[in-house]
């Protein structure tokens, strides 16, 4: 059974002598130690070319990122399981606890949890944006809602006030900040004139809502967003889907280069090719994302992280996933095309010793 | 040089080995210390093959078991004595310092206190 970590080829070469030396050691089934280290070197044995170890180490790097974009896959479908943005009900009975005695003019609500620039829900027809003009705009959708005061109003104290009774009915608040994203430009302005941004973040069960008020913008206005939390379910998908896809990019990735090992230059020259430029167009985007991510979140601090799929650059930079995906598929359709005889032959004899 | 190819390619000068008289031979030049596991040990032998140091020299079966013997190439008895001669010059160099330390040459020597550490 232990042996299946071993590609087919190499079992039927060395299966029964393999068995036979833990039989002459006499052991009938192996200890814990024997079968962990029958996995590990069978994985490795999956890779052919047994003198290389810069083989291990793309084999590594690709099946990382064919996890990384399972993984953010799973957790895309899993947010299919979230319950829907709250409606103008549910968006009454929260703002009213915020801000008792309020009057709820218009309610703005994005037609799904994720939306292209919040107003377009991802269809069968705008799935190309995610490719093009509209890649960066794909984000989780709200429920908002502006709330209007005649005349300017001590902010600080409203949303303290705020606060305090979210608390008093379950919410944790997470974020209260006052900032601003003005400069002075010179040695007259007062720094404590500028305008500010007041916010407050809170959530409660699988419910975030933000509070905003920008004086640059309008001094007695407040911002009312309402968001879902990452449902429970993402990560456990995640993490068995990024383990999968792992596992998967490590034997495609092992079947190619056992079937280019020896082959003709020109195979192995183009695979060669095909496999880094796959890895260029999936691994560039990376650290943009992870930059993205890490200024986002600390900028506008939030109880619950951005998806996955931003994390690795997506779908901002979906065109080159794109390309990348075309040209892994040109790797694996170099690395399928027959062998020279003779390299073959050799191949299998080299692993015969 | 791993020690554990070392001490696989030790065990085939002495003349042809199936895998597992391989992990006994190496367990007992080693005095139990290195103990090859299977999976470890057909890695080695793939690897070695692979750099035309070590060659299948015949199988046959004994009791219901297959066993494959493997042999040292020539390029495997020369890799195997270069090694061989490295790590005797720097057993040697090591002698040396230790002697000096330990004052064998007349001198006190720098570090005569020193416990060993793993005592």
């Amino acid at each position: 059974m232990l042996l299946r970590f071993y590609p087919r080829g190499y079992r039927r070469e060395r299966g029964r002598e393999m068995v036979d030396t833990f039989l002459d050691a006499g052991r009938v089934r192996p200890s814990f130690r024997e079968a962990l280290n029958l996995m590990r070197h069978g994985m490795r044995a999956r890779l052919g070319r047994p003198q290389s170890r810069g083989v291990v180490v793309w084999a590594a790097m690709f099946s990382a990122m064919c996890g990384l974009f399972t993984a953010s896959a799973a957790i895309w479908l899993a947010w299919g399981t979230a319950r829907p943005l709250p409606d103008r009900a549910e968006t009454s009975r929260i703002v009213g606890t915020a801000f008792p005695g309020r009057d709820i003019i218009e309610v703005y609500r994005s037609p799904d949890l994720f939306a292209i620039d919040r107003t377009q829900r991802l269809s069968v027809d705008n799935f190309h944006w995610l490719f093009f003009e509209f890649a960066g705009e794909y984000e989780f959708g709200a429920t908002a809602v502006r709330l209007y005061d005649d005349d300017p109003f001590d902010t600080v104290k409203i949303m303290a006030a705020a606060g305090e009774r979210m608390r008093a009915n379950g919410w944790q608040v997470d974020v209260n900040s006052v900032g601003t994203d003005q400069h002075c430009a010179d040695s007259r302005c007062d720094p404590a004139k500028l305008s500010k941004d007041y916010r407050l973040v809170a959530h409660r069960d699988d419910t975030i809502i933000e509070l905003k008020v920008m004086e640059s913008v309008h001094p007695a206005l407040i911002w009312v967003e309402l968001q879902r939390a990452t449902p429970g379910a993402a990560h456990p998908a995640g993490v068995a889907a990024g383990l999968l896809g792992a596992l998967a990019g490590w034997m495609v990735f092992g079947w190619a280069s056992r079937r280019t090992e020896g082959g003709y230059l020109v195979v192995r020259a183009l695979a060669g090719t095909f496999f880094t430029a796959t890895m260029f167009m999936w691994g560039v985007p990376i650290p943009f994302g992870l930059q993205a991510v890490l200024r986002w979140q600390s900028d506008k601090p939030s109880p619950r992280w951005y998806p996955l799929w931003e994390w690795v650059g997506q779908p901002y930079f979906g065109w080159l996933f794109l390309v990348g995906c075309g040209t892994a598929l040109l790797g694996l359709a170099s690395a399928a095309l027959p062998r020279r005889r003779a390299f073959a032959q050799h191949a299998t004899r080299v692993r015969r010793g | 040089m791993r020690e554990a190819t070392f001490l696989i390619l030790t065990a085939l000068a002495s003349g042809s080995l199936h895998g597992y008289g391989i992990i006994r031979e190496v367990a007992e030049m080693s005095a139990g210390r290195v103990k090859l596991l299977p999976g470890t040990l057909y890695t080695a032998l793939d690897r070695l093959a692979a750099q035309g140091l070590v060659e299948r020299e015949r199988e046959e079966v004994q009791d219901g078991r297959l066993r494959r013997y493997y042999r040292l190439t020539g390029d495997g008895v020369e890799a195997l004595g270069f090694e061989t001669g490295r790590l005797r010059e720097l057993a040697t160099a090591a002698e040396q310092r230790l002697a000096a330390a330990r004052g064998e040459d007349g001198h006190p020597g720098p570090v005569r206190n020193l416990k060993p550490r793993h005592a």
